[in-house]
């Protein structure tokens, strides 16, 4: 499993943290004290999802024409009207396409005369909570570092249609804002002030980096332009056509200790603040290496000799490791066939379960677990639009994961999310008598082959229902909508036949995924692909509304179409404005 | 003859009075026609009705056919008519020639 950016000769981690990231002393007595915490028990019964995204650069060595291709799906929740729109901006100084969100003056994926840009989440805790002792419900003054301070006080006075214009008073700490308090508490966490340290807070210019990445003309200017990033953090990935790829993974990041803001922390005094930030030259990034390319899916930014704190959750896993093992071993690389790449299906997670599911045994099953069974022993661990297999599986899996670890986290007194499926098929494939195996509400000791067929007996009854409601295929299941931004049925698209989960590069989930996908080979000419989900228009009555959908639902892309001045009459252009009137 | 005389004056007045006028001038058109041309009132009401149900099914129908259905096919699924736009275009000429015909009925009772 790699990391967005490994730690490698040519481009090698920070030797040492510029910062002192010794844990605080009273850590064990004040702050890793979980059993304190009045939380109540939450366990978490969904699948690992989230919405991710996709990029990665292929360098000239890797290419059949000796150029650069780079990828970028960014993946969002899929609304008509879209949030994106399609757009060239060409000034005497500057000419790039791609798309941007409405309102944005800048191209946010895309690609100019020189270069191609791209961007995935970071994934970074960038948000971190302290708890403070005001003296009283005044919230005039806190204790910090041995006296009581002042508080500065502002009025948010938040107009109400139809109502009184409430007036909010925000008291703010050294730390930052108090976000939670009494008259607005966070949940489980009722009588308590909680400031916030959030790097959105401190001044930054992030437009300002699309300014110069749209003017961009090499690495050196990407490399200036990706400074202004500071939140949120993003994995920013590059290539030019003088055949250089690069990724950083930018943004303002503080350095913290391990554990650092994973929970709230002590906020009388100042122990626990941030000792500083990571130098912007410090944040993993990599530049043309070895391997021929660089890659990003919200996966770890850096392996463990990465001298900072990885905190923040990362997405799931999968997605990185496959694409990491494609680019490995693919050479002589095609357009063809990045775009059957964005559009790939193969889930790694089915292929590393089925090592493990396939162990039941088939003596134990009934005649209808034996046709689930064999259903999904035929599968090609592929969640195409059709495959039934996946449906057998995701429901076998679900069963399975409740079973190994719905006793032991139904009992646990404190917030805890389901662990992930990549620690599920590690264990078990590690130790097929995992203790975790056992169910701890009975007194015999369960194996996992009792596991493995009882998971199969429930996700049985299930799939006989969805058999009996003719819904076994895997996007009849999925029921991928593309709903209107206010839900109005007419407006929005439904039960849209398409494959994919949040396990495999092409990541269409119920309601998100690749909403643009953009293929740029950097040639002299460069040559591009792009669809997004939805259409120019935002007018529900328009045939531009929604007309991309049924290409891109069938993995087809448009070629971009930079357009030049001599191009001006062409016939494929349907209409102009004049502004200059 | 009469009658068919109301209906169009009632129509063509209606459309020339809804180019510079809200919807709702339909209705004083169809009042003032009903003014100007005695009627019993079960007549004057066909007359504002028909009159104005013929304007805007046209209407409609225009306005529909530029942008092929497509619009009024997810207005008609909005409103619960199974995505007919036929049958949005019948209740929006209906919706009209109510009040057309209201108004006319009321311009033949000023008369008396």
């Amino acid at each position: 499993m790699k990391p967005v950016v490994p730690n490698t000769p040519e481009n090698p981690y920070p030797k040492k943290a510029a910062v002192d990231l010794s844990i605080p002393a009273t850590a064990d007595s004040l702050y890793f004290t979980f059993k304190n915490d009045d939380v109540k028990p939450i366990y978490e019964n969904k699948p690992e999802k989230g919405i991710g995204s996709n990029n990665w650069a292929v360098g000239p060595s890797k290419t059949n024409s000796g150029r650069p291709i780079l990828c970028n799906d960014p993946h969002l929740f899929l609304t008509l009207p879209a949030y994106y729109y399609e757009m060239q901006i060409t000034t005497p100084s500057l000419n790039v396409y791609g798309t941007c969100f409405p309102g944005i003056p800048n191209i946010l994926f895309g690609y100019n005369d020189s270069i191609a840009f791209g961007f995935t989440a970071a994934g970074r805790d960038v948000e971190d909570f302290y708890e403070i002792r005001f003296r009283d419900s005044t919230k005039h003054e806190y204790w910090f570092n041995g006296k009581w301070m002042e508080a500065t006080k502002r009025i948010e006075p938040i107009e109400i249609k139809g109502e009184k214009t409430l007036y909010d008073t925000i008291a703010y700490t050294v730390f930052g804002p108090v976000m939670y308090d009494r008259s607005f508490p966070a949940d489980n966490q009722k009588d308590k002030y909680l400031a916030v340290r959030w790097t959105a807070h401190d001044p930054s210019n992030e437009a300002y980096m699309f300014y110069l990445l749209n003017h961009g003309k090499n690495y050196n200017d990407f490399a200036a332009a990706v400074k202004y990033l500071n939140c949120p953090g993003l994995n920013c990935v590059f290539a030019s056509k003088s055949g250089d790829i690069a990724i950083w993974h930018q943004g303002e990041f503080a350095a913290k200790w391990k554990g650092q803001g994973d929970f709230i922390m002590p906020g009388t005094d100042s122990t626990y603040m941030w000792r500083g930030m990571i130098p912007q030259e410090e944040n993993p990034h990599m530049k043309n290496p070895d391997r021929g390319f660089v890659s990003s899916a919200n996966q770890l930014p850096a392996g463990p000799t990465y001298p900072y704190y990885m905190d923040g959750k990362a997405g799931p896993l999968f997605r990185g490791y496959i694409i990491n093992r494609y680019l490995d071993s693919m050479q002589d690389i095609s357009i063809d066939d990045m775009k059957k790449m964005q559009n790939d299906n193969y889930s790694t997670v089915a292929e590393f379960a089925k090592k493990i599911l396939l162990m039941t045994d088939e003596n134990r099953l009934d005649s209808d677990e034996k046709k689930y069974f064999e259903m999904y022993r035929q599968w090609n661990n592929r969640k195409d639009a059709e495959a039934k297999g996946a449906t057998v599986f995701h429901e076998w899996w679900q069963a399975l994961r409740d079973t190994i670890w719905g006793d032991e986290f139904g009992r646990t007194t404190v917030a805890m999310a389901q662990p992930a499926d990549h620690t599920l098929v590690e264990s078990l494939l590690k130790d097929t008598t995992y203790s975790y195996i056992d169910n701890i509400n009975t007194l015999q000791k369960e194996t996992l082959q009792d596991v493995l067929v009882s998971s199969l007996e429930k996700a049985t009854s299930i799939l006989k229902k969805k058999e009996q409601e003719d819904k076994m295929e895997w996007w009849k299941g999925k029921d991928t909508r593309i709903g209107h931004l206010i839900e109005i049925p007419a407006f929005s698209r439904y039960h849209v036949q398409t494959g994919g989960g949040y396990d495999v590069i092409n990541a269409t989930t119920e309601n998100s995924g690749p909403s643009w996908r953009m293929i740029v080979q950097l040639t002299d000419q460069a040559e591009a692909y792009g669809i997004y989900v939805g259409g120019q228009s935002g007018n529900p009555g328009s045939k531009y509304y929604d007309n991309f959908i049924d290409d891109w639902v069938a993995g087809r892309y448009y070629q971009l179409w930079m357009m030049k001045k001599k191009e001006s009459g062409d016939k494929r252009i349907i209409a102009t404005i004049d502004f200059s009137n | 003859m009469k009658f068919i005389t109301a209906v169009l004056l009632i129509a063509i007045l209606s459309f020339i009075a809804g180019l510079f006028l809200p919807w709702w001038s339909i209705a004083i058109v169809a009042l003032f026609v009903m003014v100007l041309v005695p009627m019993r009132s079960g007549k004057a009401f066909l007359s504002g009705f028909v009159g104005i149900f013929i304007l805007w099914a046209l209407l409609a129908v225009w306005i529909d056919s530029k942008n092929a259905g497509m619009l009024s096919h997810k207005i008609a699924e909005l409103f619960n008519l199974g995505g007919s736009s036929i049958l949005l275009i019948f209740i929006t000429s209906l919706a009209g020639a109510l009040v057309g015909g209201f108004a006319a009925l009321t311009g033949s009772y000023l008369r008396r």
